[in-house]
């Protein structure tokens, strides 16, 4: 039984100097690893900003510019921060309805910093 | 390696004439309305948003990111490196990369670069400067500059090994770069707070491209948006 895990161990041992010179040289540096989660919020951001300004032109209401520019009043309940996104930001709503309740307290508590719908996307894009 | 073109070949054109016709309100400088650049049968024409109430949004528009690592860089990115704002880097597109001296090279990663690059760069990631110096896609990148590689020419061994290089019976070990026909170039980012460009620049020295043929543009895509600066989408 030893014999074996000791055999395994060997093994893997093996597999790790085989695999570790393999993998890119920049796999494990963290400034790259920043690159991209903030690349990919970006993108997020961008999706979650067009889908509103889809909405909202196709139901008449806020201009493209001022889905980007807009801010939540202040004050709101959860409950009244949560109705007001389903009513006038479909889009970030979306991406907001795919967060768990810890996350989506999180962005709440973000709200109560700073209203800006920019800075609640942004919020809600880190958690995804 | 990742290496895109966003220009084969390129001509460029100072707007001047064109002022007085169509008398755009918000000009590059006082004398310059726009830039056009022949990319291939497109015609990209560089100028400045004409919309004096636009404001830009969007990830540019944010002013604060954790530092480290996305601290203010110095005006200054290393000895003997210039660097350059808006003007000179239209300038140098007009001048340099239309005689095939210069290129202008996006060194961000592939993520960032298809969100959106200045016309006329090519994208070529820092991470691609830091290979290993006797990689192929380091000597490939190489070549894209101007830059030429053999082992040393000095003594008669340098000069067999030379002729071995030459007709591929040697392998690269301990060859030198030619900097004689390297390229100029222009490096840019993010911006004033993005390391990639620096860091490119660094690899560069360290694979001693002469400083003085290097440009850094440190306001990147930043500022480049902030002036309402045509953003081009590459294609694919």
């Amino acid at each position: 039984m030893q014999t074996r895990r000791r055999l395994c161990t060997a093994l893997a041992g093996i597999c790790l100097f085989l695999v570790v010179p393999v993998l890119p040289a920049h796999a494990s540096d963290p400034y790259l690893d920043m690159l991209e989660e903030e690349a990919q919020v970006l993108e997020l951001i961008k999706t979650a900003e067009q889908m509103d300004a889809k909405a909202q032109s196709s139901t008449g209401g806020i201009s493209d510019e001022n889905t980007t520019r807009a801010m939540l009043g202040p004050g709101m309940s959860t409950e009244q921060f949560d109705a007001a996104l389903k009513a006038h930001f479909v889009g970030t709503y979306m991406l907001y309805d795919k967060l768990s309740a810890e996350q989506k307290a999180a962005v709440y508590a973000r709200y109560q910093r700073d209203g800006r719908i920019m800075e609640i996307r942004r919020a809600i894009a880190k958690h995804l | 390696m990742i290496m895109k073109t966003a220009v084969a070949s390129m001509l460029v054109v100072l707007g001047c004439g064109a002022a007085v016709a169509e008398d755009l309100p918000v000009r590059i400088t006082e004398d310059i309305v726009y830039v056009d650049l022949m990319t291939g049968d497109k015609t990209v024409r560089i100028q400045r948003i004409q919309d004096e109430e636009n404001v830009i949004d969007g990830g540019f528009a944010k002013t604060s990111r954790k530092c480290p690592p996305f601290c203010i860089h110095p005006m200054s990115v290393a000895p003997g490196v210039e660097t350059i704002g808006e003007v000179e880097l239209l300038e140098f597109l007009q001048k340099e990369v239309q005689a095939g001296n210069g290129l202008v090279i996006d060194a961000r990663t592939p993520s960032w670069y298809q969100k959106g690059t200045i016309p006329g760069s090519v994208n070529i990631p820092f991470t691609e400067f830091a290979e290993d110096p006797q990689s192929v896609a380091v000597i490939d990148l190489m070549k894209r500059l101007g830059v030429v590689s053999g082992p040393a020419k000095d003594s008669w061994k340098d000069k067999l090994a030379s002729w071995a290089w030459s007709v591929g019976l040697a392998s690269p070990d301990g060859l030198i770069w030619d900097f004689s026909d390297a390229k100029k170039l222009v490096l840019w980012c993010n911006g004033p707070w993005c390391d990639q460009s620096p860091r490119a620049i660094k690899s560069l020295l360290a694979l001693g491209y002469p400083a003085e043929k290097i440009y850094y543009y440190r306001g990147g895509m930043q500022l480049w948006q902030i002036f309402g600066l045509t953003v081009v989408v590459p294609e694919g």
